[in-house]
């Protein structure tokens, strides 16, 4: 029998804790959640079940992750925002001792000045985790939102 | 299926009117034309209907739901509908005022 | 200013300073937005419906619109590709409601009607009733409730519709400058759909239009490119209004060294930030020259379409009025047949600069959305635009507003303001 690579509650915090850091704007933090040759995307439910690769944010490889945050917090010009993230339904799909594929699903609620809060996006992540020195990292992210549109804008990663 | 099926009485069938039956689930409509008995396909190839609750003129029936026409003696899908495929057709026989039908598959 | 609130509501007459001045009324008038439905998308122009590879087989179709209304791109059995209303003729009900498909016929879910591919009714149920009664009346002609059926043209790779009879040839439409730039990016190789980004803007679409031709506010509000020394004030710029003002296209040569330089240009916009590094190098540095001339740049082809090419990033920006107030953006990403591995990668890398999350367009439709109902409660205050002087023509620089002058003067001579 292979060994596990996490729980299924392990998993559950490991997502929390990612969701955490982008609630809290803390988007240093960020990049660590990821392996260094990983696939991180935000991609329409559209794109991905037409098998279209197109992404408004397609990040190859860890290096990409932390241009995405550097040009966020230094460079984009963006109005003020809250954002909150609801993970829900954290599933383990296969983990073969070396690699776990899990998915959830995610709503996450945007609220802007001089409005109530709305929906920004909701989707679910498909993901491929695997263990680096103890710790979790995501190799691959998606999160594949189920919006037909982007409200206005995409400023904070999913 | 390669038996012959009894399917009407020879009278059931009238001149200009189509006769629905089916033989094992499948819908087969009779025609009596020019002298002859005809039997065929009674389901349009375009969406699921009976087309013997169409309009039935000149040797051809024509589809209730979207007006695509079949030739009753051959199946054949007159171009200008929706249907681009052809209804089967099936051997007909009498015997004793019955009709059979040979619904080979 | 006090009196300025009892004012009453302002004339609907163009200030007498000309184009450089516009009117805040046109971005929230629902009468002109009418009349510009009327005038511009309904009336004798080209608008951008789709590329030819989103439709790839017979049968296969796309929705698409042209101003408000729902239109589908249909390829047809024998190759042709048609464009017809997403309206039933019968009670006018949606017929397709797939985003991408296909299908033998089109048929309405509401009734039935069922049309061949180039918009013809077919038939429809029960046109003689059932059981002897109902059905339609004995005269009623099918052959005179198709489809609204636009005429289409198709350029390379894109297809193209109007609904006048009077609107010229695309190729005398788009002029020979615009017809040169389309075909370089559409017509010298098959394409290949990359995928799409749609964003949702609550401002009037001619905002967007204007923004698109404004290069004075790119290294200001969208400090990414200068940081990261894509574009500067200092580098090589062309702005150049074409057919009257209704196109345009700008475009810069492409040089990797500037980011080493500074100039004084460059220091007088602080947003520069010399301490930022780009850690992947290779989504600004690794560009392939796939044209073979350096440069990169944009087109607009009135009324719905920015073209842009963004190092190796192609993209079709589709404009698609939803009310005076509101606009969506279809942003169809596109790459070639022939396109290898790492020219895959690179364009899906690139198109992380230009989209609803771009690092060079997120900022448009952030202050777009903010500052339409500041335009809407000031419908009497004017825009100013003298930046480059007062004409319309061509200018090699930035800081200009020469687009939008030649924009607005094609416009009032359109719209009769």
């Amino acid at each position: 029998m292979t060994k596990a690579t996490a729980s299924r509650a392990e998993i559950r915090d490991f997502y929390d804790d990612c969701a955490a850091v982008l609630d809290a704007e803390d988007l240093a933090a960020f990049p660590a959640f990821f392996t260094q040759d990983c696939l991180y995307r935000v991609i329409s439910r559209e794109n991905h079940d037409d098998g279209l690769d197109h992404a408004p944010i397609h990040c190859r490889g860890k290096a990409m992750i932390i241009d995405r945050v550097t040009s966020t917090r230094e460079v984009a010009l963006y109005q003020p925002r809250s954002l909150r993230h609801f993970i829900s339904g954290v599933r383990i799909l296969s983990d073969d001792g070396d690699e776990i594929r899990s998915s959830a699903n995610f709503l996450i609620i945007e609220s802007l000045v001089e409005q109530e809060p709305q929906i920004l996006m909701v989707g679910r992540y498909l993901d491929r985790i695997v263990r680096e020195e103890g710790e979790l990292r995501f190799r691959e992210r998606s999160c594949v939102y189920d919006n037909y549109h982007i409200r206005t804008t995409l400023v904070i990663p999913a | 299926m390669t038996d012959w099926t009894r399917v009407a009485d020879e009278g059931d069938v009238t001149e200009g009117e189509p006769f629905p039956t089916e033989i094992d689930g499948v819908e087969i409509a009779l025609y009596r034309m020019e002298g002859d008995i005809l039997a065929m396909g009674d389901i349009c190839t375009h969406e699921h209907v009976r087309l013997s609750t169409g309009w039935f003129e000149d040797g051809r029936i024509e589809c209730p739901l979207h007006q695509s026409c079949f030739e009753v003696r051959t199946g054949k899908c007159v171009p200008g509908g929706p249907a681009w495929q052809d209804v089967p057709v099936y051997a007909v026989k009498i015997k004793d005022g019955e009709i059979y039908v040979k619904a080979s598959s | 200013m006090t009196t300025a609130a009892i004012e009453t509501p302002p004339a609907k007459c163009w200030p007498e300073d000309g184009i450089t001045r516009v009117p805040a009324w046109i971005y929230s008038d629902p009468d002109i937005y009418a009349r510009e439905m009327q005038t511009f998308h309904y009336g004798k122009t080209w608008n951008f419906v789709g590329l030819d590879c989103e439709v790839p087989e017979p049968g296969s179709f796309k929705r698409s619109w042209v101003g408000e209304r729902p239109v589908i791109m249909v390829r047809d059995h024998d190759g042709t590709i048609n464009v017809v209303e997403n309206r039933c003729a019968h009670r006018g009900s949606l017929i397709c409601w797939e985003t991408r498909g296909k299908a033998r016929d089109l048929s309405c879910p509401y009734h039935h009607w069922s049309y061949d591919l180039k918009g013809n009714l077919m038939g429809l149920p029960f046109l003689r009733g059932a059981q002897g009664k109902g059905g339609m009346p004995r005269g009623f002609d099918k052959s005179q409730h198709g489809l609204t059926r636009l005429r289409v043209a198709v350029r390379g790779g894109t297809v193209w519709a109007t609904y006048s009879e009077d609107t010229l040839s695309f190729e005398e439409y788009t002029g020979p400058e615009i017809l040169e730039r389309l075909d370089r990016l559409v017509s010298r190789r098959p394409l290949r759909l990359v995928g799409y980004s749609r964003q949702m803007v609550k401002s009037n679409w001619k905002l967007y239009w204007e923004n698109s031709r404004d290069p004075y506010h790119a290294t200001l509000m969208h400090p990414f490119l200068s940081t990261f020394g894509i574009l500067r004030t200092d580098g090589d710029y062309h702005s150049v209004p074409l057919e009257g003002g209704k196109h345009e296209y700008t475009y810069s040569q492409f040089d990797p060294e500037l980011r080493n330089r500074t100039s004084e240009a460059s220091q007088q916009i602080k947003s520069i930030s010399n301490d930022l590094k780009i850690q992947d190098t290779e989504v600004v540095t690794s560009v392939i020259d796939e044209f073979n001339d350096g440069m990169m740049g944009a087109f607009q082809l009135f009324p719905t379409v920015l073209v842009q090419q963004y190092f190796n990033c192609l993209v079709v920006r589709h404009m698609i009025p939803k009310g005076p107030g509101a606009h969506e953006l279809a942003w169809t990403y596109f790459g070639y047949a022939d396109d290898d591995e790492k020219m895959r990668e690179l364009r899906l890398k690139q198109s992380n600069l230009v989209g609803p999350a771009g690092f060079v367009s997120l900022e448009d439709s952030e202050v777009l959305s903010l500052m339409q109902p500041v335009v809407e409660s000031r419908p009497d205050s004017q825009q100013v635009l003298e930046m480059g002087g007062h004409g319309t023509g061509a200018q090699s620089t930035m800081m200009t507003e020469t687009l939008i002058r030649a924009f607005y003067e094609f416009y009032r001579r359109e719209m009769k303001l």
